[in-house]
């Protein structure tokens, strides 16, 4: 029995998780749900014993983890984490990384590599029957699938130190369905026989509602319901998940900011964008049930779903497109573009995508529009640049000026450097990745009217976020799941209500026509 | 990538087979691909050599040929430690000189002291990789900087060459063992005994894993700073192996002398197959790149090639392996 004590964990100013507290009984199975944010994977690390809560704690069978005790004291408890990244090392065999994985597997002799390698395939061959993995590969050559499998099977390997609680975190992400089902009867087994408790993550409904007895929905850090898996319905988890906003509002509306221009806009749907032509454009897949995407001038584009679904792949082949180089590549046959476009892209790491540190504010916006300042071949870093950086210092409101060292300036005045760099740029498409995470809210406001205004010049925004409140501001939302864009939404279809629902598979299959959200919900 | 799952099965499929010689060179063997290059270019090199110097072949020839092998495979030993953990050491070169200086000028004298001198120079290595650890510091800084302290060390203890081997160190150095010339038997033992301690013992994995994803590494409960640390360490327990050669090669102390052995230790690792971001530790590898680098210039004097060019064709050698080892990998 697993009991969590009103846990906390603030990074910085955000409260990843509040006062969350849970228990999970022998042989139970809980799943957590929540959108971006909500603080599952922070909860789940902290009862792992990767994260140190601030404040609470964490109790197995009545013997509480001593905080700060870290991994290897949980694992002598009997916890066990599969987690949703790859936590291997590449250039280990896969037997290596078991027996780091599990010391009590270690013995000093010469032959506890055939013995762990042993012991791995059996237990491979127990929970994915007709699956077979060498554990004298190299752990980098192996697939996306074949890391999960062996982590999936790492975690549940039966040690001299007992499971007591497993923790699938995203276990089937990169599964297909009868290896799901196949972890799935195991985990189910070892419930029985075992009493072995189990927590289950997963943008899969599916997984979700199938594999658990209770569902708790986390929000903001917080925990919002609890509901018997046997009669929670899909809706009523997706209310929990999301819309603090009003759920019958259009928020769509509620939060743009006002424009004279935009009140009548269209929404442009897929297929049809009257006026305007495409600047660019990725074909549906109709053998994944994939949909298409379009880009069209004058329009700020969102990119949502659960974080790590592809938005940032996406972008960097739209950014790829931009380049000539790759218009003769692979990637080309699903995309087409009518003619030459150019791109300028804001990252939200700043640090490791964005600023330049040693320059100061000025040459860090326009040293992504060096070319307009060439005149002969030659570089003008004279007054033009001055008269362009003085521009946008003044619109985007730095008040250091122009002359500061960008290591000087807050990190919320850092991004509008970037942005400005963005937006200086002069491009056809403004790509956007994630780029207001951890800004203030103040900036965060000045910056969408900014945003506005360069898509009310002509320009097409690309925009990923983690915060489902920005899509609010765009006018077309493609949400994406497992590398795929899977709905898109127009206009007032754009709320919290249904980003999150799109969000989180729960195997119905997307409606071709998927800009007609009302369809989509009955077909569901 | 077909043809290499079928490498890896048919390798398990050997150590499964009865014969447990084949299952010993099958689990060295089994660490990596990437010392091939290095074994395939000493042996192209040493059958080049035969042909063109037929005494070369012989018991002699080979001791005499091969002699500078031993102190440079201990400082590749050591440099593969430290890029393993994805660092680099740009200053063994003037370490070694440190070790060889103080053992052939302190230590006829001064055995306990020169012997303290050199289990100094080890506490300086783990120090670094406490350094670099505790710090956040680069490793190529950290070891450039005690590069010039090494030198400068050096040249207090012996302004000009000279000095002279303990009289064991010189019968080690100078040891003909029945049947196999000197330096193939340390290859062969270094090779052996290194693949086992990095492939069998608990150490050896954590090294590995400490240098592949220091993330992971943590996460499964490694101490990363210890490690660091302790792989320091060795480091510099084998720069004084390898310092005690050199001064039993070569009877006499110089502090300058052994300058090259830096980027030859370098050549010899990344020979190897090792990579510069860390987590590979091909021993055999490093021992026969060492082998293979000492093999170019008597190749080269065979070939009547002046001794000036031969610095630059050991370096162009190199470029142009590497550069056919990035093709290979594709």
């Amino acid at each position: 029995m697993l009991v969590v004590d009103r846990v906390t964990k603030t990074y910085r100013n955000t409260k990843a998780v509040a006062d969350v507290s849970l228990t999970i009984a022998d042989g139970e199975a809980l799943g957590i749900v929540g959108h971006n944010g909500a603080g599952k994977s922070t909860l789940i690390k902290m009862v792992a014993g990767l994260v140190t809560p601030d404040a609470g704690t964490v109790a197995l069978d009545k013997s509480v983890l001593p905080p700060g005790s870290g991994v290897a004291a949980a694992k002598r408890a009997g916890v066990r984490l599969a987690s949703q990244e790859v936590v291997l090392c590449p250039d280990l065999l896969v037997l290596e990384n078991v027996a780091l994985a599990h010391p009590e597997l270690f013995s000093a002799g010469r032959a506890w590599r055939r013995d762990i390698a042993r012991r791995f395939e059996e237990h491979l061959a127990l929970v994915f029957p007709g699956r077979r993995i060498s554990a004298y590969r190299r752990t980098g050559a192996l697939s996306l699938t074949e890391l999960q499998i062996v982590q999936l099977t790492v975690a549940t390997m039966p040690t001299s130190v007992p499971i007591r609680m497993l923790i699938l975190d995203e276990p089937t992400s990169a599964l297909t369905q009868d290896l799901a089902t196949a972890l799935f009867g195991y985990v189910r087994q070892m419930r029985r026989e075992a009493g072995l408790g189990v927590a289950i993550i997963s943008h899969k409904m599916g997984d979700i509602v199938d594999n658990s007895d209770r569902i708790i929905v986390l929000r903001d850090g917080a925990q919002t319901a609890e509901l018997d898996t046997g009669d929670a319905t899909s809706d009523q988890i997706v209310a929990a998940m999301g819309g603090s906003t009003g759920a019958g509002a259009p928020a769509g509306d509620a939060s743009r900011t006002p424009g004279p221009a935009r009140a009548p806009r269209p929404a442009r749907t897929e297929g049809a964008g009257p006026g305007a032509a495409a600047i660019v454009s990725r074909a549906a897949d109709a053998g994944t049930g994939e949909l298409s995407f379009t880009v069209y001038p004058g329009e700020i584009v969102g990119l949502a779903g659960l974080e790590g679904q592809g938005q940032a792949d996406l972008l960097a082949e739209v950014w790829r497109m931009s380049r000539r180089a790759s218009r003769l590549s692979r990637a080309r046959r699903r995309w087409s573009m009518p003619r030459r476009f150019s791109a300028a892209y804001v990252s939200g790491d700043r640090q490791q995508f964005g600023l330049l540190p040693l320059w100061e504010v000025r040459r860090n916006i326009t040293v992504a529009s060096l070319g307009s300042l060439l005149s002969f071949g030659v570089l003008l870093l004279g007054g033009r640049e001055r008269a362009i950086t003085d521009d946008w210092v003044k619109r985007v409101q730095i008040r250091e000026g122009t002359e500061r060292s960008v290591l000087e300036l807050s990190g919320g005045t850092q991004q509008k450097v970037l942005l400005a760099r963005g937006m200086a740029a002069k491009s056809d498409v403004l790509l956007l990745d994630d780029p207001f995470r951890g800004v203030d809210v103040i900036t965060k406001e000045a910056a969408y009217r900014w945003i506005r205004d360069e898509a009310d010049s002509g320009k097409a925004v690309v925009w990923y976020s983690s915060e489902t409140a920005e899509f609010h501001k765009c006018d077309r939302a493609y949400v994406m799941r497992e590398g795929a864009v899977r709905a898109v939404l127009a206009g007032p279809e754009i709320s919290d209500d249904s980003l999150i629902r799109y969000s989180f598979d729960r195997n119905d299959a997307p409606d071709p026509a998927a800009s007609d959200v009302t369809s989509a919900r009955e077909t569901s | 990538m077909p043809e290499r799952h079928s490498t890896v099965r048919d390798r398990v499929a050997l150590t499964r087979g009865p014969a447990p010689g084949g299952a010993l060179l099958a689990s060295l063997g089994r660490v990596d691909r990437g010392p091939l290059l290095a074994v395939g270019a000493a042996v192209a090199l040493y059958t080049w050599l035969s042909v063109l110097e037929p005494d070369a072949l012989s018991y002699n020839g080979l001791t005499l040929t091969l002699a500078s092998t031993m102190p440079l495979m201990f400082v590749a030993l050591s440099q593969m430690i430290l890029i393993s953990l994805g660092d680099l050491d740009l200053g063994n070169g003037y370490s070694v000189g440190l070790a060889n200086v103080v053992s052939a000028i302190i230590m006829p004298q001064h055995p306990w002291l020169g012997g303290a001198a050199l289990a100094a120079i080890v506490a300086a290595y783990a120090g670094m990789g406490a350094l670099v650890q505790w710090r956040a510091l680069p490793a190529i800084i950290v070891t450039l900087g005690a590069s010039f302290v090494w030198l400068g060390l050096s040249l207090i203890v012996a302004p000009s060459p000279g000095g002279s081997s303990p009289a064991w160190l010189s019968d080690a150095a100078n040891w003909n063992p029945p049947g196999i010339p000197l330096p193939l038997l340390v290859a062969l033992v270094v090779a052996i005994a290194g693949s086992l301690v990095v492939v069998r013992t608990r150490a050896g994995v954590m090294l590995r894993a400490t240098g592949s994803n220091p993330s992971a590494a943590r996460a499964y409960g490694v101490s990363v700073p210890l490690v660091r640390v302790l792989g320091y360490t060795a480091a510099g327990v084998s720069i004084v192996i390898g310092g005690l050669l050199l001064t039993g090669l070569t009877q006499s102390g110089d502090a300058n002398a052994s300058g090259d052995f830096n980027l030859l230790s370098i050549a010899a690792v990344i020979l190897g197959g090792a990579e510069f971001r860390g987590g590979r530790t091909p021993v055999i590898g490093a021992v026969c790149g060492a082998l293979a680098l000492t093999l170019v210039s008597p190749v080269l004097s065979a070939l009547n090639v002046p001794s000036n060019y031969q610095t630059g064709a050991v370096g162009v050698v190199l470029v142009l392996v590497i550069a056919g080892r990035r093709l290979l990998q594709r």
